[in-house]
């Protein structure tokens, strides 16, 4: 029965997004890359909808559990107040629960927004992209601008962090490497992060189990910016949730800590529902996940998309229950955890897949890319301007 | 908002999924059919056929082979995007819409699993 076979697919790929989720450091692309590789004996076994479908589980439950380890890990001493994150700032309240759910209600929202407004998004996609595509260069330009210009601490640092992770972009895709992404990223936004944790000396207070009272206004006007500029951004290449939401952010007045953890997992989640469309519009995923999705399946039509879609809406209702859940487990165990061995033990875990997969160069990209990633923290400036290590091969791609 | 009803909608949406799910696959499921049973009624209709591989050439962008059962043979052309590791000999189930090219019926393969 492939129905059967559909859902047991799906479960297979919630549970490794169980994994994924709550594991820092351990992305969905890589698992989505190590799928792909084992595709051709998995294809023997199963049908390309059911391997789908694995990844489309894992990815839609690691994007609503992600927030846990970004909430209950990794916050910085209380001192440092002034920078900390919103999600860090409400777990030294005590309220780490509330500012999960506060994610959950923004991803589930988003979620059911986007796939409401599929065949409008579609539509919009294909009469947008022609017009976008011609001017691409020229649009991403003046983004990366608008992002330096618009961090609020330092431009210049701003501007060389954007650079340095510009030319590291260059060489890594020019390095010849089959997963060049990998030790990138990992470097620049995990083992970076990882590493300035160890030394913190946390003392995360007793935390309260309590739903949040969100605001209608409030709550509606993030998931809308939301989806504009999620969507908007969805169209070019390199531009995440972070670039959308300094985008969506404009469009949200007083926008407050609680309102911005809405506002940036619903980006996370129109991030993600846009890659299924612009997959099945103009045939280019927008997230490695789901670019694996396409490769598995091959021609995406109209049924394949609904099939996606509906497995989306249950993993919505999965993801959901699990976060409310193990968000529970973890405020009770959060005190008892032992920060920096874990912290180690992540980090030692990462490196040894990095040079399994990508050796001696992989090892070589990820160490330079771990030092660039000390910087924004240490200068104060956002690490999303570390995404010109993507931006800027783009521009020069297209320019060039 | 509270919990209860934030679980409610979940649930909901979990159903609505399965629903639509079971909507789909079932309008989906083609059950196979013998060679001899393709014919010019069925071009542009979706068809599924189990058989050997008779003869196989690849090109980088095109596959073409024979497929061969009990009752005669059909060519299946694939336009893979990914790699698939079939061969001369091969047992497969081929799922595609039917198409005519100068005058011979053909399958375009849209899944081919092997035995």
């Amino acid at each position: 029965m492939l129905i059967i076979e559909l859902l047991l697919g799906l479960c297979i790929g919630c549970l490794i997004g169980i994994f994924t989720g709550i594991t820092p450091g351990v992305h969905i692309n890589l698992v989505s890359v190590i799928i792909l590789s084992l595709s051709p004996w998995l294809l023997q076994h199963v049908s390309p909808l059911t391997l789908a479908l694995v990844i489309v589980g894992m990815t839609i439950v690691h994007t609503f559990l992600d927030s846990i380890p970004a909430t209950f890990l990794g916050a910085p001493d209380s001192d440092e107040i002034l920078s900390v994150l919103p999600g860090h700032k409400l777990l030294l309240d005590g309220k780490g629960y509330e500012a999960v759910t506060r994610t959950v209600i923004g991803t589930l929202a988003a979620a059911i927004v986007m796939i409401a407004l599929t065949p409008v998004l579609i539509f919009g996609v294909n009469v947008l992209y022609p017009l976008v595509k011609e001017k691409m260069s020229i649009i991403l330009l003046v983004l990366c601008c608008f992002f330096i210009w618009k961090e609020p601490r330092s431009k210049l640092w701003a501007l060389l962090v954007f650079s340095l992770a510009g030319v590291l972009g260059i060489v890594t895709l020019t390095f010849g490497l089959k997963d060049p992404l990998f030790p990138l990223f990992s470097g620049l936004f995990g083992t970076a992060g990882l590493l300035l944790s160890i030394n913190d000396k946390v003392n995360v207070p007793e935390q309260k189990i309590s739903f949040p009272t969100i605001e209608k206004n409030q709550g509606f006007n993030a998931i809308t910016s939301a989806v504009i500029s999620g969507s908007v951004c969805s169209m070019l290449p390199g531009l995440g949730p972070s670039q959308a939401a300094m985008i969506g952010a404009q469009f949200t007045k007083a926008m407050t800590s609680e309102t911005f953890l809405i506002l940036n997992s619903a980006l996370n989640m129109v991030n993600m529902m846009m890659s299924f469309i612009t997959l099945y519009a103009i045939d280019k995923g927008r997230n490695g996940a789901i670019v694996v999705v396409g490769q598995i399946i091959g021609d995406l039509g109209k049924r394949e998309l609904l099939i996606l879609l509906a497995a989306v809406l249950i993993a919505l209702g999965i993801g959901t229950w699990l976060t409310l859940n193990l968000t529970k487990i973890f405020a009770k165990l959060m005190t008892k955890i032992n920060y920096k061995k874990l912290c180690i033990g992540i980090i030692v875990f990462v490196t040894s897949l990095v040079i399994f997969m990508t050796s001696w160069q992989g090892l070589l990209i990820y160490l330079t890319a771990t030092s660039l990633g000390l910087l924004p923290p240490l200068k104060n400036v956002g690490r999303s301007h570390m995404m010109g290590c993507l931006l800027v091969p783009i521009i020069l791609f297209l320019m060039l | 908002m509270d919990e209860q009803r934030l679980s409610k909608i979940a649930l909901l949406c979990s159903l609505v999924g399965i629903l639509l799910l079971l909507l789909i696959v079932e309008e989906r499921q083609v059950s196979a059919s013998s060679i001899q049973n393709i014919t010019n009624q069925s071009v542009d209709k979706e068809v599924k056929i189990k058989g050997k591989i008779n003869t196989l050439t690849e090109n980088p962008s095109v596959t073409i082979m024979q497929v061969k059962d009990a009752s005669g043979e059909i060519t299946v052309i694939l336009f893979q995007k990914k790699e698939i590791t079939i061969k001369k000999g091969d047992q497969v189930e081929v799922q595609g819409i039917v198409k005519e090219f100068e005058g011979k019926l053909e399958i375009e393969a849209k899944t081919i699993q092997v035995f």
